[in-house]
């Protein structure tokens, strides 16, 4: 029996949910909160420069560890950059939690000219799966288990929480069996096993799939990733049939993958790919998502199985099987129905698909550009096997054709209409989440400007992040000489001129590289 | 018929609507704006490197110019990202016009898999006061006329437009009617509502004020919007009434004057406190008794206080205090009655008042006489209010405009700064955020072309747009950053040293060099370790011409003493563990005994009240 603060049991319960770092800058009222976590040896505070950033370092943790990862600001004037951030999180599924304190629940609702505070719970409400102002100290536990369930149910995507201070103040007897009572390890609090399916469901997309001749996956949402269903990879090996990935997922997949033929993007924006998506019969799609969505429109009379972790995002028509399963699951039955099928599996449709793919990528890389073409040079070899690649300004739309042939530890494409020049606090939040391997920003000056700042934690935290940046002289846009910039900023800054061997600064650990070309 | 294409209706109609300033970031789909934009005569547009900065730049040259200007960016993150500049803009009632692009596809409220079919106008709702969806070409002129009229409606604030991106892909025909003609902007001002009060209600207001025994003016934002300062100035001194200044009020009273409190709110430490236990008349002027202020509420104000309150937004009477006597009105305009009602009747203010303002007057001297020996002992590091008191003098030598950003460090610029005038010194007081620095900075020195801008900031806050040196260094303007380094989140470090006993979590930063990173982006720059190498310093600064920084490295164990006001406010309803308090502040003994003894004063003298001296003086 102890006496807890409201700040305590907050701390206690992420504990449970097993988060390592909260990426948060500190406000008064997150005191209890703070003091908690200075005390519990399993979990950091990571502080970014501005709070826009600490949901974006959320995002880079979170996607590629698996993990959960909360993003912590203050009351109004924190949130308020967060918000920006937050959403990178909402479009791409992540389940990242925010969490805030807010002014005392007697006067935070409606806002009556409080220091500092606004609605904050309506500025997320549109762009958070769930929302909610914990006014009771008791249901602290109850409403942070709900968060993290409502994000990683279904389709993940952010959540948000206001605690008011003076629910995070608030000190109360915690009895050893209130206890045991309130604060459950995650299995208690949610569902983690399988979501075996239908078995009518998938029995008839077996059947559909067995009957195809040119079956085409496209899987999406990240699916593939730490956390995201991982065995997705081997699934899909064992199944046979050749598939492309989508923004948020090509990634997962490299030159290892047999049948991984590219981005789904590529194949609806190319004529070759164009050719492929005409001739298919029938799609799986894994994981609906905006890319898929597109190369759905182009390909609207053949039947589409769609596998979905969540009913609610199921396609109507009467050409959609939907599959309310989880990707590994349903996969595996998939290909179960499939092994019944006599005969040889069909070579010469993967072959078909496979190089359409690669001659797609050759046609995007052909438009590099000498400056990426050099990036693109220096990375070439074994080492960067077992690196992370973030992509982020002009290059993405380049960097998953150069990857698609080598093998490397995860790619993440910054959609570029999503927000601008995420791609530094991300990779900062992947390299704190993957200290044992290397993580490689590949972007261009204009992207990497807009969070620069986060250089400065970078260094400090020991964070080794790579730079691979498409320098550009000082110009009337841009008068800055990035060299001088990052090295005002800490960052060991090399030129592609000087040849630098890329292994050693993959290496290089412990402070932020960055290479110009 | 000639036709117009999308992006050439959005640049007239924001030259239609009188905006001739437009902050932004471009790309691929705002480029085409942007070149229609700048073929208008008249019309400038600023690019910024990241959209956050372009909103705060965009507010800053409101604040300062009194002239509309908008931000424009393209959609989901480049527009939420507009998100924390538009929300200090609706804390301190800044008509800004926010303008970004959405998705075509209408907003679906179901949480599907289409992510980016939330509704982007809803975030921006609890933070403007007036939003709208354009969807048709036609409908631009018009929206741009409404949304500058309603930022000035009886709640000014942002407002906020989303236009649908394939709007700019379309085209219309010219000659439909309210599409506004080629030609050059016509820069609007803002101005001021002139309501005059009801004469009753005035007459009994000047009838409360006259049987006051301790009256007191307090002033805020209101007055500034209604440009009535000097009204409020003449109208204490004609009448002998002393005066104070919310923190959204600063400069609308200067500091300096004989008859104000000090510096705004608990800045003024026990001259406020006192004021505000023992005045049974607050005659309040254009102030919305915030947080910031206690609410103008007990425990901190006193219970018999009779309020006058003169705002011309209903909805701000009777938010916080219930006022004996409301009056809807301009300040100015009323404040020229009352002061009409006063001459007629050739009041003459009695020999009470004189000796209560005597009382305040005699705290203030015996404050600032504390505060500067507290400053100029002889520390180790550089004290932040000898920063604070050095760049005063110059700001007030070379008559500077100020910028103000941080936690501790806006509280001392307002402990030890100059008088200010009420377009001199600017702080996003509302949210109180941190980081809009260096963006307002940008804004403020491009709405005074002809001054040079100083900017005050706290180490913790000047990285958020580090970036824009870059804006700063491309635009040549004439700014000079000074960072307080003391290289901690000391606001709140403070906090852990008075609540956890030391625990800093999150508040330590490392010894940082901020000259070396400004170099980086081609400013001159200097570090500064001693007092007396600040003036010098900025001399230099001065000399380079463009932009520059002056990293002063300050110590960390310093803190403003009116912290702890604002803090009784923050934490009013929040359980404080009392043997934690207890040992923290055993611990607290690290600080030293002077520090130590300089806070029990203020504990003493402001929150106690507990002033034998003055009584015996006066």
């Amino acid at each position: 029996m102890r006496i807890v603060t409201g700040g305590e049991l907050v701390t206690e319960c992420l504990v449970d949910q097993g988060v390592r770092y909260v990426f948060s800058i500190i406000g008064g009222q997150m005191g209890t909160i703070y003091d908690a976590i200075g005390k519990n040896p399993h979990i950091d505070v990571i502080t970014p420069r501005s709070e826009t950033s600490t949901a974006i370092m959320a995002c880079g943790y979170a996607v590629t560890t698996g993990q959960p990862a909360v993003s912590m600001c203050t009351v109004g004037a924190g949130v308020v950059y967060e918000v920006a951030g937050l959403l990178k999180a909402w479009l791409t599924y992540l389940p990242v939690i925010s969490i805030a304190p807010q002014v005392q629940s007697y006067k935070m609702k409606p806002n009556q000219e409080n220091l500092q505070a606004c609605e904050q719970d309506e500025l997320f409400a549109p762009i958070t799966k769930f929302n909610a102002i914990i006014y009771h100290w008791e249901r602290i536990p109850q409403l942070i288990h709900r968060a993290f369930r409502e994000a990683a149910t279904g389709i993940p995507g952010p959540v948000h929480l206001d605690i008011p201070v003076d629910v995070l103040f608030r000190h109360k007897i915690l009895t050893s069996q209130r206890r045991r009572r309130m604060l459950v390890p995650p299995h208690q609090s949610r569902y983690i096993g399988p979501i075996s399916g239908d078995e009518s469901a998938l029995e008839k997309a077996g059947e559909t799939l067995k009957s195809a001749k040119n079956p085409l996956v496209i899987v999406g949402q990240g699916l593939g990733r730490p956390g995201r269903f991982p065995q997705v990879r081997e699934r899909l090996d064992k199944l046979g049939i050749p598939f492309l990935g989508t923004r948020l997922s090509g990634g997962a997949f490299d030159a290892g993958d047999q049948f991984f033929a590219g981005d789904a993007l590529g194949f609806a924006n190319s004529e070759p790919g164009k050719k492929i998506l005409a001739e298919a019969d029938c799609l799986l799609v894994v994981g609906l998502d905006p890319d898929s969505l597109k190369i759905l429109d182009r390909t609207n009379t053949v039947p589409v199985i769609q596998v979905e972790t969540d009913p609610a995002a199921m396609l109507t028509g009467d050409q959609t099987i939907p599959v309310y399963a989880d990707p590994v699951s349903a996969l595996n039955s998939l290909e179960s129905v499939l092994a019944q099928k006599k005969g040889r599996r069909p070579v010469a449709w993967k072959n078909k698909v496979l190089k359409a793919g690669d001659a797609i990528a050759r046609d995007i890389l052909q438009q590099a550009g000498p400056q990426l073409e050099t990036a693109f040079n220096l990375l070439d070899g074994d080492s960067i096997k077992d690196a992370i690649f973030v992509a982020d300004g002009g290059p993405a739309s380049y960097v998953p054709a150069f990857l698609k042939t080598r093998k490397h530890a995860g790619l993440h494409v910054m959609d570029q209409e999503d927000m601008s020049g995420a791609g530094l606090p991300f990779a900062i939040g992947a390299a704190l989440g993957n200290p044992g391997r290397s993580v490689v920003l590949i972007c261009d000056k204009d992207s990497l400007f807009h969070h620069l700042r986060e250089l400065q934690p970078a260094e400090d935290l020991g964070v080794g992040i790579t730079i691979l940046c498409v320098d550009e002289e000082p110009n009337q846009g841009n008068v800055a000489n990035l060299e001088k910039v990052l090295e005002g900023l800490g960052c060991h800054v090399h030129r592609a001129g000087d040849k630098p061997g890329i292994a050693n600064i993959l290496r290089h650990k412990g402070q932020p590289g960055a290479v110009l070309v | 018929m000639k036709t117009l294409s999308g992006s050439q209706i959005l640049a007239r109609s924001i030259a239609g609507a009188g905006i001739g300033y437009v902050f932004t970031v471009p790309t691929p789909r705002l480029k085409p704006v942007l070149d229609c934009l700048e073929k208008i005569q008249g019309m400038t547009v600023i690019t910024a490197r990241d959209e956050t900065a372009a909103a705060l730049m965009a507010d800053g040259y409101i604040r300062r110019s009194r002239l509309f200007a908008a931000v424009l960016t393209d959609a989901h993150g480049r527009s939420l990202s507009q998100v924390s500049g538009v929300t200090n803009a609706w804390a301190d009632k800044i008509p800004l016009v926010s303008v970004s692009l959405c998705e075509d596809a209408a907003p679906n409220a179901n949480k599907g898999i289409a992510r980016s079919r939330y509704d982007a106008n809803r975030v921006f709702e609890p933070v403007t006061v007036w939003r709208k969806r354009l969807s048709g070409l036609a409908d631009m002129p018009k929206a741009f006329v409404d949304a500058v009229a309603a930022s000035q409606g009886n709640r000014r604030g942002p407002v906020h437009l989303d236009l649908e991106a394939g709007l700019l892909d379309r085209r219309i025909e010219e000659g439909i009617p309210g599409i506004p003609p080629e030609g050059p902007v016509e820069p609007q001002k803002l101005t001021p509502m002139r309501l005059s009060g009801d004469s009753q209600t005035v007459d009994q207001a000047v009838k409360l004020l006259k049987q006051a025994r301790k009256p007191l003016i307090i002033t805020g934002g209101g007055v500034k919007a209604s440009r009535a300062s000097l009204d409020v100035v003449r109208f204490m001194e004609r009448f002998g009434l002393p005066g104070c200044t919310t923190m959204a009020g600063i400069g609308t009273i200067p500091s300096d004057h004989a008859y104000c409190l000090g510096g705004p709110s608990y800045t003024a430490g026990e001259a406020f406190h006192v004021a505000i236990k023992k005045a049974d008349v607050i005659l309040a002027l254009g102030c919305s008794f915030s947080g910031l202020e206690g609410f103008g509420l007990p425990p901190l104000w006193s219970e018999r206080i009779k309020f006058i309150h003169i705002d011309n937004n209903p909805n701000q009477i009777g938010l916080n205090v219930n006022p004996e006597i409301p009056i809807l009105g301009d300040v100015k305009t009323v404040l020229a009655q009352m002061a009409e009602i006063l001459d007629a009747t050739a009041f003459v203010a009695p020999d009470g008042w004189a000796h209560w303002r005597m009382i305040l007057a005699d705290l203030k001297r015996q404050r600032k006489t504390r505060l500067l020996n507290f400053a100029n002992r002889p520390w180790g590091g550089l004290h932040q209010g000898s920063v604070a008191l050095e760049m005063g003098k110059i700001v007030e030598k070379d008559n500077l405009i100020m910028v103000i950003d941080g936690g501790n460090t806006p509280l001392y610029a307002a402990m030890y700064g100059p008088g200010m005038s009420p377009r001199q010194s600017f702080f996003p007081f509302g949210m109180a955020a941190l980081g809009g620095g260096v963006p307002y900075a940008i804004g403020v020195a491009l709405a005074a072309p002809h001054k040079r801008v100083m900017l005050i900031t706290g180490d913790g806050s000047s990285m958020y747009a580090i970036s824009e040196l870059e804006t700063m260094k491309r635009l040549n303007l004439p700014i000079t950053i000074v960072v307080n380094n003391d290289s901690s989140w000391n606001m709140i470090k403070a906090l852990q040293d008075s609540l956890f006993e030391g625990n800093y979590v999150g508040t330590c930063l490392p010894d940082i060099d901020y000259a070396k990173i400004a170099a980086g982006f081609g400013l001159y720059s200097e570090r500064v370790k001693n007092a007396h190498e600040l003036v010098p310093a900025y001399e230099r600064a001065v000399e380079s011409g463009g932009p520059a920084l002056i990293d002063c490295v300050t110590d960390c164990k310093n803190l403003p003493d009116s912290l702890l006001s604002f803090a009784m406010v923050e934490f009013e309803g929040a359980q404080i563990n009392p043997v934690k308090l207890a040992k923290s502040l055993w611990k607290g003994r690290d600080m030293g005994l002077s520090r130590a003894l300089h806070q029990v004063t203020y504990v003493r003298k402001a929150l106690l009240g507990f002033n034998p001296s003055t009584k015996r003086r006066v």
